[in-house]
């Protein structure tokens, strides 16, 4: 095939998009495996594959037929389907290939070169501190490769074939640019999808992809204004016992079978309790034997939702904020501290762009503060306040911890300028870190960990490793606890049962010294415990 | 000329030793009433007021002094210039009640001032309005310089417990923090009278040191008052940084009485503090 194509047509980019979109299908689990860190955490390959997804679904009902329209539309997409940093990256690269055909029907190769080089300069002003060893690394080879190949007057097939190999070179290379890299033997997960979108484009285009369209799944997608619920169980049910008879635990063991998302909660001498059921009479009745209800309140969620769906300019405030979470404990949780919306998404599943833009259009405030609660999502929510300009402020919050201890200080009442300082000045507040289980083996110092062991993370780093939870719990208590610590709050995942967790914390508070120990129920995935220490 | 008198109700816990030291200086108390029993302030020291709640388990609440009591005492005083300082007129009726109490009788001499803040802000107001009148100003001339002392005065609280705001239905803007799954320390304040969340924080040691953060960003003040129940540990190392941070201002710790404990439960600590007008 090679040489065949001298001048690229809208065809020619809808068969690039739809090949890449493919082979990204194919090999996104395989980028998902380059990940560095051995905790379950936002995956490359699948970020990249969503975000072309949204491109794929667009140009794919697109009516556009010149190079120059599409390749806007696919932009446009792009942006608004960007997931992930690397996603972000990607959507980039697609504003570069716009920008360099804009108002044309057809490109030559050179253009198409010199486009792609649009892109790379644009993925490098998206990043606010570029580093060497990324996508970024690879992206520029890439370039070098384009430029060359055009100078060269080469047709865009291989163009494109040398634009791969240039890249792939410089992918070799990230592990000695990145020590990380190097030391979990891997190349860098972006870069490498960088060269299977370009693979990709280059079976699509010459036609050695034969596939159907792609399906693209909508489903992923997912904006929770609500939280998810179980539409048998309609009735969000909520009171205070005072003066129980009851023990926490009692009450949860007793109230468990009535329904799903219970959170009990022990203030001082009352017991909070949360769930949802369809039958909030029984659940109140067996209360009643416990002590005195009161701030009964049952809502019948699918109003709520239909409410929400059907007319969301209710009692419109100035600020709102825009968190992300996943598990509905943490979910909760933000909402009662005054989130209005929580995008479902964080660790394993990092929201779209357009989820943010559309939690925004939502118009229930008249400014947004964006909560990103991840590194791997803070620079999509950069990409939504560059979409949506003054009406939206992120607050960078990269970690759970951090969006909680923002959200504290969130006052619906003050400006946007006046919360965006308050929050900004707790997230160096508080220290977070979190147990999960190692999903590759690592290394930590100078032991070799296995997958399935439980790991401990402070700070991006994997500090301690132990046979159980509790333990891992416990030693990354004490490699992180400081004198001027007050309270460390433990919001517990899904993988743990409330008994579980409960027990683990009664051990716990004889090691720790004087410090309040607080237990929360997260329902975070992969996460057993996320720490926070203030 | 006539004497002026000058009238404070009992949330501002005067001590016996002001009392009498100004003999124009009257008290009007407000009633603590628990379960169907009811003393007036005066009568029922904080502490005792906690050990019944304990003994009991019911919780406190609080009614303003009544007309008659007004009409009482400022017939005792009529022909007199009396002023009247109350607490903050969104936290109870008694202005209300000293206002229509004066109407009853037709006084143009009664005059009525809503300080905005409680406690030893408003010993401080009726302390300057006694000394004035000692110097020989008018009820005309004190009232409106009382007034612009009130505008400047700042009231703030840390409570330790949220039960009893909660509980006597004056939590205002913290009411959205009870009950919350999360435990939150607020930093409450007077604002025109109101009680508003001034800030949220994560524990109580950060919620005093947010206070006195707070107090930080008026470098001229007049006055400091800490008050405090039940938590002279906490307002005793509070009261250390405030004199290096402030050591030429005047300062003073006091106890704060029993309609105010009955709202704000034990282990209370405040700032009332005055800034130069």
């Amino acid at each position: 095939m090679a040489g065949s194509k001298e001048l690229i047509t809208g065809g020619d980019l809808r068969r690039m998009i739809a090949g890449a979109y493919n082979k990204f299908l194919l090999e996104h689990e395989g980028i998902n495996q380059l990940n560095v860190f051995p905790v379950p955490d936002g995956d490359t390959g699948t970020n990249m594959l969503l975000t072309l997804g949204a491109v794929a679904r667009a140009v794919a009902e697109a009516p556009e037929r010149g190079i120059g329209s599409l390749s806007k539309r696919a932009a446009d997409s792009a942006i608004m389907g960007a997931r992930g940093n690397s996603g972000v990256i990607l959507a980039q690269i697609f504003r570069g290939l716009a920008r360099g055909l804009l108002g044309k029907d057809q490109a030559g190769s050179a253009e198409v070169g010199k486009a792609f080089q649009y892109g790379v300069l644009y993925a490098y002003r998206a990043v606010a501190k570029p580093v060497e060893g990324t996508i970024l690394t690879v992206a520029k080879g890439i370039a070098k490769g384009t430029r060359r190949a055009v100078r060269e007057g080469l047709p865009f097939y291989d163009i494109l074939d040398q634009a791969i190999q240039a890249g792939e070179s410089e992918l070799a290379r990230t592990p000695e640019l990145l020590p990380a890299l190097k030391a979990a033997g891997v190349v860098d997960a972006g870069g490498r999808g960088l060269i299977v979108f370009l693979r990709g484009c280059l079976e699509g285009l010459g036609g050695v992809y034969a596939g159907p369209e792609a399906d693209v799944d909508r489903t992923l997608r997912s904006i929770v204004p609500t939280v998810d619920f179980e539409i048998a169980r309609p009735y969000c049910t909520e009171f205070i016992i005072k003066s129980h008879n009851i023990s926490q635990a009692e009450a949860r063991r007793k109230l468990e079978s009535q329904g799903d998302s219970l959170v009990v909660a022990e203030g001082s001498d009352v017991l909070k309790i949360h769930i949802h059921t369809d039958h909030p009479g029984a659940v109140l009745e067996s209360a009643l034997t416990w002590g005195t209800l009161h701030q009964i309140k049952i809502d019948n969620m699918a109003d709520q939702h239909r409410s929400v769906l059907e007319e969301p300019v209710q009692g419109k405030t100035k600020v709102a904020v825009v968190s992300v979470a996943g598990g509905e404990g943490i979910t909760d949780i933000m909402k009662q501290l005054g989130a209005a919306i929580v995008i479902a998404g964080g660790q394993s599943m990092n929201p779209a762009v357009e989820d943010f833009v559309d939690a925004i259009h939502s118009g229930i405030a008249d400014q947004y503060i964006i909560l990103p609660n991840n590194n791997n999502i803070v620079l999509a929510a950069a990409q939504v306040k560059k979409l949506v300009g003054e009406r939206a402020e992120v607050v960078p919050t990269v970690n759970i911890p951090q969006g909680l201890a923002a959200l504290i200080a969130f006052a619906p009442e003050k400006s946007l300028a006046e919360n965006v300082a308050a929050m900004n000045s707790r997230l160096s507040t508080v220290q977070s870190g979190a147990v999960t289980m190692a999903v590759r083996d690592c290394m930590v110092g100078d032991c070799q960990v296995a997958a399935g062991s439980y790991i401990g993370v402070a700070d991006h780093e994997v500090v301690v490793f132990a046979e159980t939870a509790g333990e891992t719990l416990v030693q990354l208590l004490q490699h992180m606890i400081r004198p001027e610590h007050e309270v460390v709050s433990l919001y517990y995942g899904a993988d743990l049962t409330w008994e579980q967790a409960h027990d683990i914390v009664a051990q716990l508070t004889s090691k720790l010294g004087p410090v309040a120990v607080e237990l929360y129920f997260g329902g975070q995935p992969h996460y057993h415990f996320l720490v926070s220490l203030e | 000329m006539a004497n002026i008198q000058v009238v404070i109700d009992s949330t501002a816990n005067v001590s016996a030793e002001i009392l009498n030291h100004y003999p124009n200086l009257h008290v009007v108390p407000l009633k603590v009433l628990l379960g169907k029993q009811e003393w007036p302030e005066d009568e029922l020291p904080p502490e005792r007021l906690f050990e019944l709640v304990a003994q009991s388990g019911i919780y406190p609440t609080t009614s303003q002094p009544s007309i008659g009591d007004f009409l009482a005492l400022f017939e005792q005083l009529a022909g007199q210039e009396i002023i009247v300082i109350t607490l903050a007129g969104a936290l109870s009726g008694t202005a209300q009640g000293a206002r229509a109490a004066a109407q009853m009788l037709g006084s143009r001499s009664i005059h009525i001032l809503d300080s905005g803040t409680t406690a030893v802000g408003m010993i401080r107001l009726a302390q300057t309005a006694l000394k004035l009148a000692e110097r020989g100003k008018t009820a005309a001339e004190i009232v409106p310089q009382l007034e612009r002392m009130a505008k400047g005065m700042h009231t703030l609280f840390v409570p330790r417990t949220l039960e009893y705001l909660h509980k006597g239905g004056r939590i205002g803007g913290a009411a959205a923090l009870f009950g919350a799954i999360l435990q939150i320390k607020p930093v409450l304040c007077l604002v025109e009278g109101q009680v508003q969340v001034l800030d949220k924080v994560r524990t109580h040691p950060k919620a005093l040191a947010r206070m006195l953060d707070e107090l930080k960003q008026y470098p001229r003040l007049q006055h400091i008052g800490l008050v405090q129940n039940d938590a002279m540990a906490e307002a005793e190392a509070l009261s250390r940084q405030i004199r290096e941070l402030y050591p030429y201002t005047a300062f003073s710790i006091t106890n704060i009485g029993a309609v105010l404990g009955a709202h704000l439960g034990p282990g209370i600590v405040g700032l009332v503090f005055q800034e130069e007008v």
